[in-house]
């Protein structure tokens, strides 16, 4: 099984496996469009850092055989569902840092799969939670003002829990 | 999240459930203009949020006896709330028909099953939250009707987006009569919309249009309920009321049945017309007799006291009294009565009582023949005479021909319940007859306890 280079944005060099690394649809029409052969040069990922990499190598290890996702985005039954799987939720377990970090890694390298376990927990985390407790989880700064609060709470005054 | 490209934001929103989804949008300005929740969002949020337990649990009927659980027990219900799709408001049961409550696809899915939790939202980033085009209005048609009957154990619940309160039904022009299939109409006049309402257990004819009005009088009730005498139901102090929701032309107010001043006393009336709007009932007993309405000319108590006056209104609500007073008094008065057993019949002996059985029942044959339509005290207390002596001489052929009491007494409801449950009758026969001295007397207790209600309760 051949192995290649990926080169992170904080110049650490990893060998991962070709099939593993093919998760991404990034790096497979690299390797396409380069003839397959980079066993001799690194493949430079500028938007992610070591750490990151590591994390997202390690899904796409777990995840090697599994088969591809459909090409057709609006057919993806993926997205029907907050399941996730349970090696991807305690894969998952990682500050809010990390986790964003490999939401944006999984967008640049097009690894769709690994996109959605990312969107799905971050869901999840806003799932059954009330505004204050969501801006609480996120950090977000609440910017309305005092008319648009009370239209808002008049608004749904009855259904607030 | 803030910080995350609106492309990745649209990716985690469309994977939200609408309660998230709407949560998400009350966070701050930027998020709210990203979602924009229209009609449909809202629609889908109401609709996840009735599943939870704080809005009560699902109400389950069966269509093969008609039971429901929990029971009929209005009190349980009244926490609950129902989403309206149509004025976007979560409602109390009673703005609700039964259909739109029990009926399996507008039923509440239970609560934390994969059908009240796996719901996701049908937002999509684009314009106004929706893809307008004619084949992605159908494809999102097609894919609501498959998520909607995600569970296919319990299919339930997959039509409660078309769930509208009485009003918003009203205020859409779709009320009014019904031809029925008992002939006449139901469903009240565009006018004066009638919806039926929850099944509720009432003691008496009295208890079902006057409820509570015991409060207001001096003369209390028993304080033992008589019991129901009727095949099947022994044993049984109350019987099973359809309620009736009126929409007031004046006020605008759904109320209960009763705040409108007619009806019929007995279980199975059902408020139907002629088509025209006219209804004839049996107004009152004593030297009156039907009485036609029009239903679009009538009006809550409030509204007609406000435009008669309390005087008007106490003289109707005096003379619609009369009715179920005069049933309740009537009821009574036929327990009292020995009804007919086994006793009566030419070849039935007990022979060591035979010959003092048979005086005592000539007596009493002839002494209800010569009683007026309507008994006075006089007449009971003679009736209760009757029975002491009956019970008397009963109580000896039991102890010594046992074996011809049991065959008298079984299977025999009527006269047991005549024999051994007489003071019940009695006793509730004697408050009817103050409580009509007293009503008629001061009618402003009615007036005092109709303006007094809450119009919309149902008990």
């Amino acid at each position: 099984m051949s192995t290649i280079k990926l080169l992170s944005s904080d110049n650490a060099e990893l060998a991962v496996d070709k099939e593993v690394a093919e998760r991404s649809i990034l790096i497979k029409n690299m390797l396409e469009d380069v003839g397959g052969d980079m066993s001799d040069q690194a493949i430079p990922i500028p938007n992610v850092n070591e750490a990151v990499l590591r994390k997202v190598i390690e899904w796409c290890e777990h995840h090697k055989s599994d088969p591809p996702p459909p090409a057709d985005e609006d057919s993806d039954s993926r997205k029907k569902s907050t399941d996730i799987e349970e090696w991807d939720q305690k894969f998952m377990q990682v500050d809010q840092e990390m986790l964003f970090e490999i939401i944006l890694a999984a967008n640049y390298l097009d690894i769709k799969p690994l996109l959605d376990v990312g969107c799905k927990t971050v869901a999840n985390m806003i799932k059954g939670k009330s505004p204050e407790e969501i801006r609480k989880t996120f950090n977000i700064q609440n910017d309305f003002t005092p008319e648009e609060e009370d239209q808002i709470r008049r608004e749904n005054e009855w259904a607030e829990e | 999240m803030y910080l995350l490209p609106v492309e990745l934001q649209q990716q985690i929103i469309q994977r939200l459930d609408p309660i998230g989804l709407i949560s998400l949008s009350h966070t701050c300005r930027r998020l709210r203009h990203l979602i924009s929740p229209g009609r449909g969002k809202i629609v889908e949020w109401l609709i996840a949020l009735e599943s939870r337990r704080t809005y009560g649990p699902p109400i389950y009927h069966k269509t093969t006896d008609g039971t429901v659980e929990p029971d009929w027990n209005i009190e349980k219900w009244e926490a609950s709330r129902w989403a309206c799709t149509a004025c976007l408001q979560m409602l109390p049961h009673i703005a609700f028909d039964n259909h739109s409550l029990l009926k399996l696809a507008y039923r509440k899915p239970d609560s934390g099953s994969s059908a009240s939790t796996e719901l996701l939202t049908s937002w999509v980033p684009t314009l106004r939250g929706k893809k307008w085009g004619k084949q992605e209005r159908l494809a999102r048609a097609n894919e609501q009707k498959q998520s909607a009957q995600y569970n296919p154990d319990k299919p339930c619940g997959y039509k409660r987006w078309r769930r509208r309160c009485n009003e918003c039904l009203y205020q859409a022009g779709l009320l009014g009569p019904q031809i029925s299939h008992w002939g006449g109409y139901m469903g009240g006049t565009r006018k004066l919309p009638i919806r039926r309402s929850r099944l509720l257990n009432f003691q008496s004819p009295l208890d079902r249009w006057f409820p509570g009005i015991a409060e207001f009088l001096e003369n209390k009730p028993p304080s033992f309920i008589p019991r129901v005498f009727r095949p099947m139901r022994w044993n049984t102090a109350d019987e099973p009321w359809t309620m009736y929701m009126v929409r007031c032309p004046s006020c605008e107010r759904w109320q209960e049945l009763r705040m409108f001043r007619f009806g019929a006393t007995y279980v199975n009336w059902k408020p139907s017309h002629n088509g025209l709007g006219e209804l004839e009932y049996w107004a009152t007993w004593q030297g009156g007799g039907l009485k036609k309405i029009q239903f679009d000319e009538i009006s809550c108590s409030s509204c007609f006291a406000a435009k008669s006056g309390r005087d008007a209104m106490e003289q109707e609500l005096l003379e619609w009294f009369d009715v179920p007073a005069f049933v309740y008094r009537l009821a009574m008065e036929a327990r009292l009565n020995m009804p007919s057993c086994r006793l009566h019949h030419p070849n039935f002996k007990i022979p060591q009582y035979h010959k003092e059985l048979r005086k005592l029942l000539r007596e009493m044959a002839a002494e209800r023949k010569a009683q007026p339509e309507a008994l006075r005290s006089i007449d009971v207390a003679t009736l209760h005479l009757r029975h002491h002596h009956f019970r008397e001489l009963w109580e000896r052929v039991k102890e010594n021909e046992p074996h011809h009491s049991t065959i008298v007494e079984t299977g025999s409801e009527y006269f047991t319940q005549w024999l051994y449950n007489f003071h019940e009758a009695e006793a509730h026969w004697q408050w009817i007859a103050a409580v009509q001295k007293e009503v008629r007397a001061n009618p402003g207790i009615l007036a005092d306890w109709a303006l007094s209600r809450n119009p919309e309760s149902l008990r």
